[in-house]
């Protein structure tokens, strides 16, 4: 008996799926373009409602004028509430990209620029506002060179939920954001292993739980809120 | 995922669709014959029935042989009682009582196994054809007047029918009904390229004089159905899949006895392959060197890599959450009180996305075309099943055969 091999037949279903697959290969471009182009929207939008934040403490601070103070601290606390989405989402579509992986860390490190400035104007409205505050500075990098830094990242999503926004967490990371910035940051606070945390410019190396870092924030406000009282109950 | 990894499922999705792809342009580009051929003359068929403690059916299988449209005096039944310690003999013998029109006859021997029961059978069998039928199937009255006149080719040496699950009632085995459904079509593309590579059990009809000229069957096989179909293949001869007669057949109904099947089968598979390894990609065996063998070994490695990935990448988050727990004294209620959810449409991986709505999608074609071509409806049993047997099923398949790989490495010895 004669057996052929149907050549034409696996010629036809290797085109086809090649083009099955090239199709879908160009989805992910024209999705990953759309990424960045939605990232850039939102960092516009948050460049902008920086500056409006950024103005109104110093048109306080100008005319010392406080009693706005509180309604101008929800609108920073929800800003900064927006671009930790961004931030994380950012750093996902990084790890995601094939092709534009360079727009997407210039994007990164925008939004790294603008967690600095953040920090940088939520310190001067405490000082402006007297707002009962603390900031955390959270310096990170990625799995491979920090497996605990996931852990210790955890640990501040249950901080963060916990004294909700009297707590203000501003996350590094240092692995992937090619900027100078970070090096002035890692030196002005002695920063040289992950995860290190800095709060209230004291520095926290290694993993620290919630027993560790709950005693040390409370203690930081002057008026202990909620949280902190159940804590010590 | 680092990129080893991602190139590694990345060659795993393209191999998986490439067959599929392959096999619906088979589909597409058959010549279908329906032209019902008519027996002109009914020569004379053993239909053999290896049973061991097969007392819950053996009764019910008997009876659906001698109700075979078939003439009583064209027919022999042998029952193999391969060491039976329940009841089987006894209903066999009462069988024999009650229906002494029929040449029924009861042989025992010590426990053996499938293959040597057999070759006990085929030693003694008279007919030009030798059917085996399982002690747990059922057959139509129809079966071998619609499964003989393939024969008329001389190169044939064996017919299949279409093989569906007996009267499914639990969830389990309404996902195999399923399954069987599927297989039944993609059983029929096969045989347009002759490359069926199993003769299951129940109903296989083989020539005779084949089967004993390649040396009968393998005793020391777990899968003497699939040995016997790839050495026929290996001699060059066909085998035929018909879509026209059915036969039913009891499934597990215990995950425990399912996941020990299809441990036995996939074993089988594999070591049987690697037993016909020649016909790999050899041009000699046509098509089923080129498909057929590939896709039984690839099956196997692709359901792995597949199944391993999903169960790492999906269960590592849900792991990784319940060790950070320790970390925050395990309140998780604080979590729970908090949640927010931060999702855009932009956050989902497009291109996964991509690739499983391709796979959903030629899955569901093929299901569709398969209840066509095997004349059932999928929502016969509701949908409910079928969500269930297009999410989870593959992955328990999956998980077998880890656990072959598992038994492989470790060197455990398989019975049947």
């Amino acid at each position: 008996m004669t057996r052929i091999v149907s050549k034409d037949k696996y010629i036809i279903a290797l085109i086809a799926t090649t083009g099955i697959f090239i199709l879908g290969l160009l989805l992910g471009l024209v999705i990953e373009n759309a990424r960045t182009g939605y990232i850039d929207d939102k960092y516009a939008d948050q460049d902008l409602d920086f500056r409006s934040s950024q103005l109104q403490y110093e048109f306080l601070n100008l005319l010392e004028e406080k009693e706005n103070c509180p309604a101008i601290y929800q609108t920073l606390y929800a800003n900064l509430e927006e671009l930790e989405k961004t931030r994380v989402r950012i750093e996902s579509y990084t790890k995601d990209a094939t092709i534009e992986k360079s727009e997407f860390q210039a994007l990164e490190r925008e939004y790294f620029l603008t967690e600095v400035r953040y920090w940088m104007l939520a310190t001067k409205a405490k000082e402006i506002c007297d707002h009962d505050i603390v900031t955390v500075l959270n310096f990170y990098s990625d799995e491979e060179e920090c497996p605990l830094c996931n852990q210790q990242s955890f640990v501040l999503g249950y901080l963060k939920k916990s004294l909700g926004e009297r707590l203000l967490i501003f996350s590094f990371n240092v692995k992937t954001v090619d900027e100078p910035m970070i090096e002035i940051l890692k030196t002005a606070f002695n920063v040289e292993t992950y995860p290190s945390l800095v709060i209230n410019e004291e520095l926290f190396t290694d993993l620290n739980d919630v027993d560790v870092l709950f005693p040390v924030i409370c203690d930081s406000y002057e008026e202990e809120p909620e949280a902190c009282l159940d804590w010590e109950e | 995922m680092n990129i080893a990894m991602t190139i590694i499922l990345w060659i795993m999705y393209f191999i998986s669709l490439y067959f599929a792809v392959f096999w619906l342009i088979i589909f597409v580009t058959r010549d279908d014959d329906n032209e019902e051929e008519i027996l002109q003359e009914f020569p004379f068929v053993s239909v053999t029935i290896p049973a061991y403690n097969e007392e819950k059916s053996i009764k019910t299988t008997i009876e659906s042989v001698t109700n075979l449209e078939y003439p009583k005096d064209r027919f022999e039944v042998l029952v193999v009682s391969d060491g039976s310690t329940d009841n089987t003999e006894s209903l066999v013998r009462e069988a024999i009582e009650s229906n002494k029109k029929y040449n029924i006859q009861l042989i025992t021997q010590k426990n053996k196994g499938k293959g040597a029961a057999l070759n006990k059978a085929l030693n003694k069998a008279k007919g030009e054809f030798f059917v085996c039928l399982d002690a747990d199937s059922f057959i139509d009255n129809d079966a071998l007047l619609k499964m003989l006149p393939y024969f008329k080719d001389e190169k044939v040496a064996a017919v299949l029918p279409s093989l569906k699950v007996h009267k499914p009632e639990k969830l389990l085995e309404k996902l195999q009904w399923y399954e069987y459904i599927i297989n039944m079509f993609y059983k029929e593309l096969m045989g347009k390229l002759n490359c069926v590579h199993v003769a299951p059990g129940p109903f296989s009809v083989y020539r005779t004089s084949i089967i004993k000229e390649i040396g009968k069957f393998d005793e020391n096989n777990i899968t003497e159905d699939l040995e016997i179909a790839l050495r026929l293949q290996y001699n060059d001869y066909k085998i035929v899949q018909v879509m026209n007669t059915e036969v039913t057949t009891l499934a597990p109904d215990t995950i425990k006895e399912l996941y020990t099947q299809r441990n036995r089968w996939f074993k089988g598979a594999l070591l049987n392959a690697f037993k016909y390894k020649k016909m790999m990609f050899n041009k000699k065996y046509g098509d089923f060197g080129f498909i057929q063998m590939p896709t039984i070994i690839f099956s196997g490695v692709i359901a792995i890599t597949l199944v391993s990935t999903i169960l790492y990448y999906g269960m590592k988050p849900y792991i990784e959450y319940l060790y950070n727990l320790r970390l925050v004294n395990f309140d998780f209620i604080t979590f729970l009180k908090n949640i927010n959810i931060n999702f855009a449409l932009f956050d989902l991986n497009y291109v996964t996305v991509f690739i499983a709505v391709v796979m959903l999608t030629v899955t569901l074609y093929i299901m569709k075309k398969s209840e066509v071509r095997t004349n059932e409806k999928l929502l016969k049993y509701g949908s409910f099943g079928v969500i269930v047997y297009l999410i989870f099923y593959f992955l328990f398949l999956g998980i077998v055969w880890l656990g072959v790989l598992v038994d492989i490495a470790r060197g455990k010895k398989q019975a049947w």
